[in-house]
């Protein structure tokens, strides 16, 4: 046996994951090596330090209600992945039922750390990550807007802007009550822009900085409306405009 | 109803799991909000793939979920998931390190000299002496044969022990 060899099932000896025939191959070799036999009681003595010593996370407080609050917020792509044996019919009707249990599981999830500009960033950051920036991919603001009409009580402004590229819209949650996320591009930037159902009045927009990226906020029609990217904040600030914010 | 079923199903696959998903993702993002996004992310995904999955919805399942989320975010990074090439890794070291010299100061550094492997090493070593997870587990987890399990955690091993030993020296001298 070679000694390269023999580190290799020194590990899986460790483990107690070596097989019997080759275990007793191993201990031969031990017998006459030296060198692999101060190897094996390093990596014992390695290995049972590594468990008494390496840090054990646990989850932060709050985050398992976080997790499931969002995730079962997070509607499934209404695309051809759903599964084939969903009835068509239901799906919208699913979807809109994910919402009453999200606005549900809203009320008792607990996010009061969270300020409204930190979930706004990480909804942001969010449909970036996972495949779900889009529910619906248009850039044809006739297909977008009603597509949001079946599914919220409040009618978000879908506008075709020069410059910035309509892509889709998505269902998102905010606050643990749903959001339009209408999503438009510009160069290789994703925009997001959220429009969350408000008290009535109008507010003068405004705008701040978070881990990087631009929001821009202003009340319109009785929604609240928040742009997010990482394009630079003239840039949001005219699409803001373009979309009525004064 | 569709969706307290989803629910239901979601808080018996994932649920269950979560803290040792957020573990093995603080592991490798070495972060604690980007390894909240990570799960964030594996759980979206877990629910994307319950209905279609016909297999064991089990912790290695989950893990495995959290594991590419991280690798995604690493690949953001640009940390690329390799192993190196070299095989110094499975050089014979010197001197046995003195279990009752083991400190606080010890464990500090152990936890540090993990953090500083490259992430296909650090992993094997936190399914394994964290998570106790077995070969076969760990093998689901990682999508490779056990054989390759087997030879990647020996390498790890082999290149604590040199850094440990290295450090380790350092310090007394
Ligand atoms: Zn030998």
């Amino acid at each position: 046996m070679r000694c390269e060899d023999a580190l290799i099932q020194i590990s899986a000896a460790v483990d107690r994951e070596l097989d019997p025939a080759r275990a007793v191959k191993l201990h031969d070799h031990l017998e006459t090596c030296p060198t692999c036999r101060a190897a094996d009681e390093q990596m014992r003595v390695l290995s049972s330090t590594l468990r008494t010593s390496l840090t054990q996370y646990e989850l932060p407080a709050g985050m398992a209600a976080r997790m499931r609050a969002t995730a079962l917020a997070t509607p499934t792509l209404v695309t051809s992945t759903t599964p084939r044996w969903v009835p068509r019919a239901s799906k919208f009707a699913a979807l809109a039922a994910s919402w009453l249990l999200a606005a549900y599981v809203g009320m008792w999830v607990a996010l009061p750390h969270m300020s409204s500009d930190d979930q706004l960033v990480a909804a942001h950051s969010r449909s970036l990550q996972a495949n779900h920036l889009i529910d619906v991919a248009s850039s044809d603001r006739h297909t977008v807007k009603p597509w949001f009409a079946d599914k919220l009580s409040f009618s978000p402004p879908v506008v075709e802007v020069d410059g910035y590229q309509l892509i889709g819209g998505r269902l998102d949650v905010l606050d643990g009550k749903p959001a339009a996320a209408i999503v438009y591009k510009r160069r290789l930037h994703t925009i997001n822009l959220f429009a969350a159902a408000a008290t009535p009045g109008t507010t003068k927009l405004s705008t701040s900085v978070r881990n990087g990226l631009s929001l821009v906020h202003w009340r319109a029609d009785g929604m609240q409306m928040t742009l997010v990217s990482d394009i630079n904040q003239n840039e949001l600030v005219d699409l803001a405009h373009a979309l009525g914010a004064r | 109803m569709r969706d307290l079923d989803r629910s239901r199903r979601f808080d018996a696959a994932v649920m269950p799991h979560l803290e040792r998903g957020y573990a093995l993702a603080r592991w490798l993002v070495r972060d604690p909000s980007e390894a909240e996004d990570v799960v964030q992310d594996a759980c979206i995904r877990a629910l994307k793939y319950i209905d279609g999955w016909t297999g064991d919805t089990n912790r290695s399942w989950f893990l495995a979920i959290v594991r590419n989320a991280a690798y995604d975010t690493l690949a953001k990074r640009g940390v690329r998931a390799e192993v190196p090439l070299d095989d110094t890794d499975l050089g014979c070291v010197e001197g046995t390190p003195e279990t009752s010299l083991l400190a606080a100061s010890d464990r500090t550094l152990l936890n540090r000299l993990v953090e500083e492997l490259p992430p296909l090493f650090r992993e094997v070593i936190v399914l394994r002496e964290v998570e106790e997870l077995s070969y076969r587990d760990i093998a689901t987890v990682l999508d490779v044969p056990v054989g390759t399990v087997m030879s990647r955690l020996a390498r790890a091993r082999g290149r604590l022990l040199v850094a440990w030993q290295a450090a380790t020296k350092t310090e007394r001298a």
